[in-house]
């Protein structure tokens, strides 16, 4: 064997397309294969069935893809407690849904979308920081956007937890104790990859 | 919201506001310049959007971007997973378990490979779970159950054609069938999804050089298998 590709048809959609796709009598036939002419007929018919195959949507996949995705939307993610209150005492939620109530809030934004969101807690699952990581529309004011991220993910975590939850437990009067971090991890030129 | 004064956490975070805003403008003078004709519009539309925008929107608990990387994926990973696997059930186990892995994976993947590739990996790995756990140590050839599962739809409209397509299909499972699962694996990574070398590579665990070797004993089988069909 020569070690380098023989090439069959195009293959559909093949991102990962060899560059050096050799010319199709660049490897010869195997030892211990059959002749020339039989070589022949055997990758003849090889390459039309590989082209069916590709061609084809297996029935199989219709019948389990209901099943799939309900499975994979089953699943939990690792996510740690974190702690709200309210005026019957506390609470905890768990932080993906925290992670996907920021993320929902900012949807709506026209030039910014969530990258990732991580929270930090203390020893009592009290929130102590959140960093929102987001990619920006090319063009826009990045400080603007910091600000209306910071601001809806604010509400976001009053909303979830509780104004008592973000203020400090010593009764010191301070408003908020969360620090909320805003990481523009990235811009995109095109809109629709936001 | 005042800081509480602790340590930097997180190095990497950047604190927008200590900036100002012509320092952090983007201007035309970055690599990434809008493409012709590019309109801006609000909200974030779904569709034709990338994988990679998918699977990060997907990471922060976005279920509709998931169900549509599943959508787009999920054919291709079931015409491999069942070709792997020779069980319709353990099939479906196996897939439900693989986008179960992405699905809590995502949060922590750095996307270093293209989410087909690390899909590709995770069924994979799901795979080979499966045939330890019933010691599927020696390929079993494919019974004609199968083969009228696998062989779907065509895009063709004339039912001779379909029907030749058809039985090409069930000849070359039935080929593929006998072979190791390390050559059929690399067989139908390469020739059926089109995927590189170094693709193949890195969700089999091998070097580009076994997977070329794999390659070139799956091919000379596969033909002579289909020199003998019929």
């Amino acid at each position: 064997m020569t070690g380098e590709e023989r090439p069959t048809e195009p293959v559909a959609g093949a991102d990962g397309a060899p560059a050096a796709q050799p010319a199709p009598a660049a490897e010869p036939a195997p030892a211990a294969q059959p002749g020339p002419a039989a070589a022949g007929l055997g990758a003849e018919r090889l390459a039309a069935a590989t082209a069916a195959m590709r061609q084809h949507t297996d029935r199989g996949w219709e019948q389990v893809r209901g099943d799939v995705i309900a499975a994979a939307m089953r699943a939990f993610r690792p996510s740690a407690p974190v702690r709200g209150e309210h005026g019957h005492g506390s609470f905890t939620v768990a932080s993906e849904v925290v992670v996907a109530a920021v993320r929902r809030a900012l949807d709506p934004l026209p030039d910014a979308s969530a990258d990732a969101v991580r929270l930090s807690t203390d020893d009592d699952d009290r929130l102590e920081r959140i960093v929102v990581a987001v990619v920006a529309a090319y063009g826009s004011p990045l400080l603007a956007v910091a600000d209306e991220v910071r601001a809806r993910t604010a509400a976001v975590l009053e909303r979830l937890l509780g104004p008592e939850a973000l203020r400090a437990p010593d009764g010191s009067g301070v408003e908020s104790v969360v620090e909320v971090d805003v990481h523009i991890g990235g811009v995109e030129v095109d809109p629709r990859r936001l | 919201m005042p800081p509480p004064g602790g340590g930097d956490l997180l190095p990497e975070t950047v604190r927008a506001a200590d900036h100002g805003p012509e320092e952090l403008a983007i201007t035309a003078d970055d690599d990434d310049r809008p493409p012709a004709g590019s309109e801006a519009h609000g909200g974030h539309g779904s569709s034709s959007v990338d994988d990679d925008v998918l699977a990060r929107r997907a990471r922060v608990g976005d279920r509709e971007a998931f169900a549509q990387l599943v959508d787009r994926h999920g054919p291709a990973l079931h015409r491999y997973a069942s070709r792997m696997l020779d069980d319709p059930s353990e099939t479906a186990d196996c897939l439900q378990d693989a986008f179960a892995d992405a699905w809590r994976g995502l949060p922590g993947w750095e996307g270093r490979a293209q989410v087909r590739t690390w899909l590709f990996t995770l069924v994979t790995h799901a795979v080979r779970r499966h045939q330890s756990r019933h010691l599927r140590k020696t390929p079993k050839p494919v019974d004609d159950e199968q083969l009228r599962t696998r062989v779907g739809a065509s895009t063709s409209s004339d039912p001779a054609r379909i029907v030749e397509m058809e039985d090409f299909v069930r000849a070359l499972d039935a080929a593929l069938g006998t072979l190791p699962e390390g050559q059929r694996s690399a067989w139908l990574l390469r020739e059926v999804e089109g995927l590189s070398y170094a693709e193949i590579a890195e969700i089999s665990a091998a070097t580009p050089d076994v997977v070329r070797g794999r390659l070139s004993r799956a091919r000379a089988s596969l033909e002579v298998a289909m020199e003998d069909w019929r």
